[in-house]
């Protein structure tokens, strides 16, 4: 209990969770004394039943011994219902507010983040991991504590009626509780085994069914089903075992404790021939004997389901660990912070300041940078310099791995910690907020996110400073609106995973819409490289070209039109500037970009 | 009661292990309630006097122990007995399924997702294993407990027997419908964590777009609101739990207190001993643990039905199973089929089974899914063509005009009307699958690669797979297919571990290995769809020359509209909208076909030419599914 206790307090920024349910935590703490009460006073009034009323063959009195008896078990049912029922609920409540500031803080982790971690892992500390904090919180915490007490004082009871049968069901206590928790370990061992066979051979299956076409094709069913039969074989063996050691947990403290039985009659019959005990004690003692044991038992499960908490709330913690978006910002900057704090009246913090600053666009410089995803990993951009002046536009051309994308993630502040120099209107880019940067452009994008709701929303994103006209203006303006006014329900047509009910195309022309809502100047295009059909196709060309004459544009290109368009076309190869220019001069000059061209 | 007879096919297998089981548990029941018996008489002697009785009283304690040690041991036997079949229907139905979806066909497929199988296989069958062991053990023991119990409670006091039997029936009726009600908000749980499931995981992939447009705060909310949903149901659970389930356990107790008041007006009216009277305190917990375990048998049984009922879907797809190893047999009376005539197709139509429309297609029919393009619902319309032994043969077309479909039709990945395609004359409808795919090697338009190393991805499906390696034909493959110097750099060569789906490698090298596999075990006609898309041109040109010159007796049909294909294949077949609409070689083709010229000048790629070109020219950028720019 005490190292418990210990280590419980190492997990003291969940606290706050507790905080406002405080009265219904200590509601639920309040019946405790009355159930243990009741758990002692039970078997003693057997006991007094048994020696006063049934061993002497009298009737008086027994009503009122049983109207008492059967008033301590109500409140017993009563005291131990409300007490789980409270704490638990106030459990509940708890886990809901820390599901919801998990997730709030899940979505202001920086991209890095989601490189790092595979989706399923947030995803579990956001279910199983509450889930499993819950369920052991009931099976665990709540049943050991009140075992614990009801034991203790079960055993000062029964060691005040007869400390010798006392210390001879002491005597059974401790290998009982060793048997358990060695077969419990094994248990535990041969469950874990089991378990990893398991996975492997359901990685198998879903490879196969996933990669069916492969297997049929390449008629290697029969092999396939040899290996399957392999792994389910080896998991049948691990749970054998499994099986042998649970069936006998099962059997081993059944048979003890009759065979305890058995050895407090024999010492009790010695005993009661020299009057030092009572028949009534003797019953009260077989029929407590459980009632002792059974807690023993489970002891060693309720410690594995703490410790299963405890390991959940570890892995909940690691995103308590990881810094926001813009905490990890100003532990990088907040020096510089410090010194354009100086110069500005105004505080950063306040976002607005640097909205002003950065509301229409004047000029973007990259300087020198050069930028890695990791601090060990390669180059992936290095030392690149161009500069983009309000109405212009850029091309950025290469093959994959040349750093085209790179370049808009760190406009976007999806990453952080480049070398040298981006400036925004003079400003480093390190200082601006992301929340800032996101409003300041527009991306459009080859992977296109829409929710599972209406069209307008998807392109409005429920912000109060877009309505309807502008939702549609922008779709007009993209030549999204003709195919969007003849769906049924036109705006309200609800999307449903991720547009699937939409062909590709227009999925992409209604992001397009939604980059164009905020009427941003500056856009970054990621042009798609999947293929669409015509007809959307030509939209598409044709809403890019709209985008071209009015806009200040910087767009990784795949269509000749775009770069053509272009007033520079920049050509980089492994994260360096190679070539750059109009499409004319490149084309002349025979260079890599000319023999891309000549090649496609 | 198809799942029934399902069922006991499976357990009938294990027919001894049960009874001995049974057996068991006869005996562990009738230990059970002999012992109270035995600790009763003990009581009625305390007290006694004379030694004979003392002796008579050291006799039934030892009784007593005995028993417990022998019950403990048919116990244990008991469980393993019924546990164990369980574990083995568990492995045979899981391989028979395993079995059966392998060789199940696209069909199949198309009206079962993969998801669902996996979770039917994975799940289902714990509950068909509940049912087989710990139900099939508890519908005896309960039988057992049942009726030796309130025996024996009969023999000692029939009618106290009936006054514990009342407040048993009574609460296990309450707890019962608990047990129902709380399964039914279990499930609702269930949904509802799922629904919470989905949306977090919808969310956390737009979160770029999420954080780029700040709309954390409407995130949010749409999640707290599935996050309540949990919390609501959670109580509702909670209240059931708490006030409700600990009915039984109370009961007991209740049934101690009965006992002392009944039992105890019996015992003043000399009916009964103090013994007799501690033997039914004893039996009264023996009789409450069936009625606990009587409810979860029923919920046992009722998800067992349920498991049995989705397993059988995926074992009774069985008849075409059946169809193909009839067809294996009918092939092995045939002369060897070696290709010598090559392949032809007469008049080939195809309509795909499900045609209602997937994708909500406008009123221009701009939809971008290939399946419902067209009007009459064919996806494939009147194709004739043929490919003798060596000849090379390309298929050109746009996305969605059919040359993915044409391919699947050739190597039966989608089933066709008889009489439409013939080897050697033979229509492929009578082959077997597996001696058309002997013929027919298919590389897949999507790399598909397996957790595994390299060199087996390669070897897969080729008899060398599981036995000695040959590595001088596998360094030849790799070398063939442009992957030798790659393979070189990796950490452990042939042996590297590719990872879940090859997410380890570029596009372009999961298409690479993906090829290698094809040509490493020799083929009759090898159909090459889209391969080439994620290689660089001049990768390409040598990929071409190793298929066309290290193989020149391999005919091949390859889905292309790179410039290097077309200019050396024999034949190209131009397809639009599911038709054939030019046949001819290269130089014919330009002469000929209008369509065929202008496609022509696209993919040449004279700048000047057509720059307002809707049909979009890739540039540079070809490598797109690959690992992005990390």
């Amino acid at each position: 209990m005490f190292k418990l206790q210990k280590k419980l307090s190492r997990w003291r920024h969940f606290w706050p969770y507790l905080q406002p349910y405080k009265k219904e935590y200590i509601l639920g703490l309040l019946p405790i004394p009355v159930s243990v009460f009741c758990s002692i006073a039970f078997p003693w009034l057997i006991i007094q039943i048994i020696d006063h009323q049934l061993s002497p063959q009298k009737w008086e009195g027994m009503t009122v011994w049983l109207i008492g008896i059967s008033l301590v078990l109500l409140a017993n049912y009563l005291s131990s219902s409300f007490y789980s029922y409270y704490v638990q609920k106030a459990a509940l409540y708890s886990i809901r507010d820390l599901r919801q500031d998990m997730f709030r803080r899940v979505l202001n982790f920086p991209r890095s983040y989601f490189d790092k971690h595979p989706m399923g892992s947030i995803l579990t500390r956001l279910t199983s991991d509450l889930e499993a904090i819950n369920e052991s919180l009931a099976s665990g915490v709540l049943a050991m504590l009140r075992d614990v007490l009801i034991t203790i004082a079960l055993l000062i009871f029964l060691a005040s009626i007869s400390w010798q049968l006392t210390l001879l069901t002491l005597f059974i206590a401790p290998p009982i509780y060793w048997v358990t928790r060695i077969l419990r370990r094994m248990l535990h061992q041969s469950q874990l085994d089991s378990r990893r066979v398991l996975s492997k051979s359901t990685g198998y299956l879903q490879e196969n069914l996933q990669g069916i076409k492969t297997v049929q094709l390449y008629n290697t069913e029969e092999e396939a089903q040899a290996r399957f039969r392999g792994f389910t074989q080896q998991f049948f063996n691990a749970q054998s075992k499994s099986n042998l050691i649970d069936a006998s947990l099962f059997s081993i403290i059944e048979s003890i404790t009759t065979i305890t039985m058995g050895l407090i009659i024999w010492y009790g019959a010695n005993e009661i021939l020299t009057a030092a005990l009572s028949v009534g004690v003797l019953i009260g003692f077989l029929q407590t004997l459980d009632k002792i044991f059974v807690p023993v038992r489970d002891f060693t499960s309720q410690i594995a389901s703490i410790q299963r908490a405890l390991a959940a709330l570890q892995n909940i913690q690691t995103l308590y660990q990881q810094p926001l978006i813009d905490e990890a910002e100003i532990t990088t900057t907040s020096s510089i912070k410090n010194s354009v704090m100086q110069k500005h009246a105004t505080s950063l913090d306040e976002p607005n300041a640097l909205v002003d600053q950065l509301i229409h666009f004047e000029s973007l410089v990259f300087e020198e940078v050069s930028f890695r995803y990791n601090s060990v990993g390669p180059y992936v951009l290095h030392g690149v310099s161009f500069t983009l002046k309000k109405g212009e536009k850029i091309a950025l051309v290469g093959s994959t791995g040349s750093g085209k994308s790179t370049i808009l993630r760190l406009l976007t502040k999806t990453y952080t910690d480049y070398e040298g120099s981006i400036r925004l209107n003079g400003v480093e880019l390190s200082q601006i907020p992301k929340a800032v940067v996101g409003r300041f452009f527009s991306l459009m994008q080859q992977d296109v996110y829409l929710f599972d709701e209406s069209i307008e929303f998807n392109i409005g994103l429920g912000r109060d400073s877009v309505n309807i006209e502008q939702i549609k203006a922008a779709a007009n303006y993209v030549y999204a609106d003709e195919f969007i006014e003849k769906l049924p329900q036109a705006y309200q047509f609800k999307l449903t995973g991720n547009g699937s009910n939409l062909s590709a195309g227009q999925c992409q022309l209604i992001a397009f819409a939604r980059a164009m809502v905020s009427g941003c100047e500056l856009i970054l295009l990621d042009e798609a490289t999947s293929a669409v059909d015509s007809v959307t196709e030509n939209k598409i060309q044709k809403a890019i070209d709209n985008v071209f004459e009015e806009k200040t544009v910087i767009a990784i290109a795949h269509r000749l039109s775009t770069i053509q368009h272009s007033d520079t076309i920049i050509v980089l190869d492994k994260g360096v500037i190679i070539e750059r220019g109009t499409h004319q001069t490149l084309v002349a000059r025979g260079g890599f970009y000319a023999n891309l061209v000549k090649k496609a | 009661m198809n799942e029934l007879n399902l069922f006991f096919s499976y357990i009938s297998r294990h027919k001894y292990s049960y009874l001995l089981g049974i057996g068991c548990l006869f005996v562990t029941n009738w230990l059970a309630v002999n012992i109270p018996l035995y600790i009763g008489a003990s009581i009625d002697l305390l007290g006694a006097n004379s030694t004979s009785d003392y002796q008579q009283l050291i006799d039934y304690i030892y009784w007593v122990i005995g028993f417990a040690v022998l019950m403990m041991l048919t116990r244990t036997a008991s469980r393993m007995l019924f546990f164990n079949p369980g574990r083995l229907v568990e492995k045979d139905m899981k391989d028979d399924a395993f079995r059966t979806l392998t060789q199940s066909q696209q069909s199949f497929y198309r009206s079962h997702p993969v998801g669902g199988l996996i979770s039917i296989v994975n799940n289902d069958i714990n509950g068909i294993r509940a049912m087989a062991g710990v139900g099939m053990m508890n519908i005896f023991n309960i039988f057992f407990t049942l009726s030796m119990t309130p025996l024996k409670m009969w023999q000692i006091s029939p009618s106290l027997m009936l006054f514990c039997l009342l407040p048993v029936l009574m609460s296990f009726t309450i707890v019962n419908y608990a047990i129902r009600a709380l399964r039914t908000l279990l499930n609702k749980r269930m949904q509802y964590l799922q629904a919470l499931s989905t949306t977090t995981v919808n969310f956390l992939n737009g979160v770029d777009v999420i954080q780029a447009n700040q709309v954390q705060d409407w995130v949010l909310r749409k999640f707290g609101k599935h996050n309540q949903d949990v919390l609501t149901i959670s109580l509702a659970q909670l209240r059931i739990r708490t006030f409700i389930m600990p009915l039984l356990e109370y009961t007991e107790a209740a049934l101690k207190i009965l006992i002392l008041g009944v039992g105890g007006w019996y015992l003043l009216q000399s009916d009964l001993t103090l013994g007799q009277l501690t033997a039914f305190l004893a039996y009264a917990s023996l009789l409450a643990m069936p009625f606990m375990s009587l409810g979860r048998l029923i919920s046992t049984l009722q998800m067992g039905m349920v498991s049995l009922k989705s397993m059988g879907r995926i074992l009774r797809n069985r008849e075409a199973i059946q169809d193909e190893t009839s067809k294996i047999q009918a092939d092995k009376k045939r002369p060897l089929m070696n290709f010598s005539k090559g392949i032809e197709v007469r008049n080939l139509h195809f309509r795909y089974p499900d045609t209602t429309a997937k994708h909500y297609v406008d009123q221009e029919g701009t939809n971008n899914n290939s399946f419902d393009e067209d009007h009459a619902g064919f996806a494939l319309k009147n194709i004739s063509f043929q490919i003798k032994p060596g000849e090379k043969v390309a298929i050109l077309g746009r996305v969605g005009s059919g040359k993915s479909t044409l391919v699947n039709c050739l190597n039966r990945f989608y089933d066709i009307n008889e009489n439409s395609i013939f080897i050697d004359g033979v229509d492929i409808t009578t082959l077997s699958r597996r001696t058309l795919r002997a013929m027919v090697r298919t590389v897949t338009q999507e790399p598909f690669l397996f957790s595994d190393t390299l060199k087996h991805n390669v070897q897969f499906g080729s008899a060398a797979y599981e036995q000695v390696d040959d590595e001088k034909q596998l360094s030849q493959v790799l070398a063939q297919s442009a992957m030798a110097k790659e393979v070189s750099l990796f950490p452990d060569g042939v042996n590297t571990l590719v990872g879940e789906k090859g997410i380890l490698l570029s596009g372009g090298q999961k298409q690479r290995i993906s090829l290698a596999r094809g040509i490493y075990t020799p083929t009759k006609l090898m159909i090459l769809d889209n391969v080439l898309s994620a290689v660089d041109n001049e990768t390409e040109r040598f990929l071409l020359k190793q298929i066309f010159e290290a193989l020149p007796s391999q005919s091949c049909l390859i889905v292309s509209h790179r410039q290097a294909v077309l200019e050396q294949v024999d034949t190209i077949l131009l397809i639009e909208n599911g038709e054939i609409i030019a046949q001819g070689n290269h130089k014919t083709l330009l002469a000929e076909s209008s369509l065929y010229r202008e496609t022509w000048q696209f993919l040449q790629t004279d700048t000047d030419d057509n720059p307002e070109s809707s049909i979009k020219t890739e540039i540079g950028d070809n490598v797109h599914q690959g690992g992005g720019d990390v």
